[in-house]
C-alpha cells in the first residue's frame, strides 16, 4: 500500500538514507529541509528512485514563525508517518563557553524539535493508524561529560516523546523514540571511528523496522539498548569520576 | 584527523585528512580552503592515484539528478556507484553502457580512469557514453564541458586521473536491455594463438574477454579460457536480485599466495570445464563482477599489498604478447588473476589508455624481485609500441610514462596548468603529469 511520508530534516544522511529505502518502495513523499539546493538534489534523487510523488519544502527549523503554513499546506493530504529527523552535534567545549552558541543548538535540538511533534501531532490526533517517529540519542540516556549540551537536549524530547505517547494513546497515535547510536555520517564526520559505529543504511533499516513494527522505543542499532543499561547502572558517585 | 588510506593494491599505505562534502557549495568551499588534493572515489584503483595527504571524498555527493527515460539519459553525482545504481536501471530495462570488473567504484572513477569493460572492442571506453560533465576546478569555479563546450578541458578530464578538478556532475547515456540475463559461451584454448583465433572469431559478440593461465610455459603457453556473451534478448526477465556477500576475505598471512598454490588453482580452473565450449545463461553479477563475490579480497595477498600490471600492445601485438607472457612465466611470479582482452579503436581523450590491440592485465603479490620484472615488462611494452594503465599502476618511471603517453601528454598539461593546478595525487607527483 502506497503511503504518505513526510521528513523534517530529510537532506540529513539518516533520513536521507530512510527516504531512499522508501523511495525504492514506491512511496509518496515530502521534504522539509533548510537548505534549497540540497533539498533539489535530493528530491530528484527520490523521484529517479522510484518515489511515486515528491514535494519538498524549503523551512530553517529555527524559524519557528513559519511551521504553522507549512504543515498546515502538507496536512492538506492524508499523511501516514512523520520522521523528525534534523538536529545538530554542537562542540561540547564550545557550548561550554559560549552561551549563545549553545542556546542556538539547544533551541534547535530540544525546542524546534518539540514545537514540530506538537504541531504535528495536534493534526495526526485527528488521523487513523499515524506514525510520529522522532530521531533522539543515546547521549540522552545519561549525561556526561563529552557530550552534555546535546544529551540534555536529546532527554529533553524524550521525555516529551513518552508524555506525547502517553497523551495520544487513545487517539491512536503511534509514537516512536528512535535513540541511535554512533552512525557515521557527515555529523560525525571528525569522529575517530570504532566497532560501535554502524552506517547511516543500516540505521535506516533500524528505523523502517521500529516504525513498521510499532515500537515505542527503539534503540538503533539494538545493542545499545544493553549498553545504556549499563551504563546507566552505574551509580552517580562512581559515573561522576568516569571519563566517556 | 588522519586516518589511513591506500588503494586497493594496499599500497602504498599513507595518513590523510579525508573530507566528505555533501553539496557542491561544500565542494567549492573545500577547494578553496586547501592548498593541494586529491578527489577520491570508492578507492579501488589500486596503487597511487587516488592517495594524496588530503582527500576529497565523494561518497556523500551520491544523488541521481534526473533519469530521463525518454532521451535514456542519467545526470548523476560523481559519487554514486555501480553498485547503487544497478538496481534501479536495471528494473527499468537499463544498463551502464559500459562497466569495469567490479560494481563499486564510483561514476566519478569512471570518468577520471576513463575505465574499460569487455566490451570495449565494440562499444568503447566509459567516457564515450558521457555526453558532459561539471568539474570543480582549482580556483573553486563549476565548469560544465562536453565535446562541444570546452572541449579541451572534456578530453583531458576523460581519463584525466582527477587531476583537472573535482568531477561533480556527469551526464550519460544508458544501454537500453530486455533482460537482465546474459547469453555467454566459454571455450577452452591450448594456447595463446587459439585465444587470439577465438577474439577474432568472436569479434561481432558485444562482451568477450579472457583468463589465462600465466604459469603455463612451452607449447602451452597462453592457456586459458575466452569468454564472449550478449544481453538476453528474447526473455523479458528484468529482476536483479544480487547476492548480499558471504564470503569476507580475512587478512591473509603474505605466504598464503605461493607459486605452488597459484599453479594449483590455475590447473583447476582450467581444467574446470570439461568440454571445450559450454554455453550458459547467467546474471549480471556472475558475468561482468564475479570478483565482487567475495569482499575485500585485496586482502588475500597479505598486509604488504599487491599491484596489478595491466599494459597494451597495439596490432600486431601477439610477438610482443609472447614475449611478455614468457618473461612472467619464466619468473614464476605472476598471479591467478590474469586477463587478456581485445581493445576497439582509442578515443581522443588524452590520457586514456586504451588502444586497439590486446591488452594483458594480471597480478602480483608486492617484493623487490617484482619491482624489478616489472621494469622489464615496460621495456618490452614499450618497445613494441605499448603502455601501461595508470588506474592499475603504482611504480611507473616517469620517463617511461612520458614515452608511452607522448602524444597527449602536451595538451594534457596545458589543461591541467590552467584548471588543475591544485589537484596533485602521489602517483601525479611521481610521473612528473
Amino acid at each position: 500500500m502506497e503511503e504518505h511520508i513526510v521528513v523534517f530534516g530529510a537532506t540529513s544522511a539518516i533520513a536521507n538514507a530512510y527516504l531512499r529505502k522508501k523511495a525504492v518502495e514506491g512511496h509518496k513523499l515530502t521534504l522539509v529541509a533548510r537548505n534549497k539546493d540540497k533539498l533539489d538534489e535530493v528530491a530528484s534523487d527520490l523521484r529517479s528512485r522510484g518515489a511515486s510523488s515528491v514535494r519538498a519544502y524549503e523551512l530553517d527549523m529555527l524559524d519557528t514563525e513559519s511551521y504553522e503554513n507549512i504543515i498546515q499546506s502538507i496536512f492538506s493530504q492524508e499523511v501516514n508517518i512523520v520522521l523528525v529527523a534534523f538536529g545538530t552535534l554542537p562542540d561540547q567545549k564550545r557550548c561550554f563557553e559560549d552561551i549563545s552558541y549553545a542556546i542556538k543548538h539547544i533551541n534547535l535540538n530540544a525546542l524546534a524539535t518539540v514545537s514540530v511533534c506538537t504541531l504535528v501531532a495536534q493534526k495526526l490526533k485527528n488521523l487513523q493508524n499515524v506514525t510520529l517517529a522522532v530521531i533522539t540519542s543515546v547521549a540522552g540516556d545519561r549525561g556526561k561529560k563529552s557530550n552534555y549540551f546535546y544529551g540534555a537536549s536529546k532527554a529533553f524530547v524524550s521525555t516529551f516523546l513518552a508524555g506525547l505517547r502517553n497523551d495520544l494513546y487513545d487517539s491512536g497515535v503511534h509514537v516512536v523514540d528512535l535513540k541511535l547510536g554512533f552512525v557515521d555520517t557527515p555529523m560525525t564526520q571528525n569522529f575517530p571511528k570504532g566497532f560501535l559505529w554502524t552506517s547511516a543504511e543500516k540505521v535506516a533499516h533500524g528505523i523502517d523496522n521500529a516504525i513498521r513494527s510499532k515500537k515505542d522505543i527503539a534503540y538503533v542499532p539494538f545493542f545499545w539498548r544493553w549498553i545504556m543499561f549499563v551504563i546507566k547502572m552505574i551509580p552517580e558517585r562512581i559515573f561522576k569520576r568516569m571519563s566517556m | 584527523m588522519r586516518e589511513t588510506v591506500t588503494g586497493w593494491g594496499l599500497y602504498p599505505s599513507i595518513k590523510a585528512i579525508q573530507y566528505s562534502p555533501t553539496s557542491s557549495d561544500e565542494v567549492i568551499d573545500c577547494i578553496k580552503s586547501q592548498k593541494k588534493l586529491i578527489s577520491r572515489g570508492f578507492g579501488r584503483s589500486y596503487g597511487d592515484s587516488a592517495l594524496f595527504s588530503t582527500v576529497l571524498n565523494s561518497k556523500h555527493r551520491d544523488f541521481i539528478l534526473d533519469f530521463d527515460t525518454k532521451e535514456h539519459l542519467i545526470k548523476v553525482c560523481a559519487g554514486i556507484s555501480i553498485a547503487e545504481l544497478l538496481p534501479i536501471l536495471v528494473s527499468k530495462g537499463y544498463f551502464l553502457p559500459v562497466v569495469p570488473g567490479t560494481k563499486y567504484i564510483t561514476i566519478g572513477g569512471a570518468v577520471a580512469c576513463d575505465i574499460h569493460g569487455k566490451n570495449h572492442h565494440s562499444e568503447g571506453t566509459f567516457t564515450k557514453h558521457v555526453k558532459s560533465l561539471t568539474l570543480v576546478d582549482s580556483d573553486g569555479k563549476k565548469i560544465t564541458c562536453s565535446r562541444d563546450q570546452n572541449s579541451q578541458l572534456f578530453y583531458a578530464t576523460c581519463g584525466g586521473m582527477g587531476l583537472t578538478g573535482y568531477i561533480d556532475e556527469v551526464v550519460f547515456d544508458l544501454k537500453q536491455i530486455k533482460s537482465s540475463k546474459i547469453s555467454m559461451s566459454s571455450h577452452k584454448a591450448k594456447n595463446l594463438s587459439e585465444l587470439y583465433d577465438l577474439f577474432e572469431r568472436y569479434k561481432q559478440s558485444t562482451y568477450s574477454v579472457a583468463w589465462i593461465d600465466c604459469l603455463a610455459k612451452g607449447k602451452k603457453m597462453g592457456r586459458g579460457v575466452f569468454m564472449e556473451g550478449e544481453h538476453n534478448k528474447l526473455s523479458n526477465d528484468l529482476s536483479y536480485h544480487p547476492k548480499k556477500k558471504l564470503i569476507h576475505m580475512p587478512m591473509m598471512p603474505t605466504w598464503f599466495l605461493n607459486t605452488l598454490f597459484v599453479k594449483m588453482f590455475n590447473f583447476f580452473y582450467f581444467h574446470k570445464q570439461f568440454p571445450k565450449i559450454v554455453y550458459k545463461e547467467i546474471d549480471i553479477d556472475p558475468f561482468f563482477f564475479p570478483l565482487d563475490a567475495v569482499s575485500r579480497w585485496n586482502r588475500m595477498y597479505g598486509k604488504k599489498g599487491f599491484t596489478q600490471y595491466q599494459c597494451v600492445l597495439p596490432d600486431p601485438s601477439r610477438e610482443g604478447m609472447e614475449i611478455i607472457l614468457k618473461t612472467i612465466s619464466e619468473s614464476s611470479m605472476g598471479s591467478f588473476l590474469a586477463v587478456l582482452k581485445r581493445f576497439g579503436p582509442a578515443n581522443k581523450n588524452f590520457l586514456s589508455f586504451p588502444i586497439e590491440g590486446y591488452t594483458l592485465a594480471l597480478d602480483f603479490k608486492l617484493s623487490d624481485k617484482v619491482f624489478a620484472l616489472l621494469k622489464k615488462l615496460d621495456e618490452i611494452t614499450l618497445q613494441y609500441n605499448g603502455r601501461v594503465y595508470l588506474t592499475k599502476d603504482v611504480r611507473l618511471s616517469k620517463e617511461d610514462f612520458e614515452k608511452m603517453y607522448l602524444d597527449g601528454l602536451k595538451n594534457f598539461r596545458r589543461m591541467r596548468s590552467t584548471y588543475g593546478r591544485k589537484f596533485h595525487s602521489i602517483q601525479s607527483e611521481r610521473l612528473g603529469l
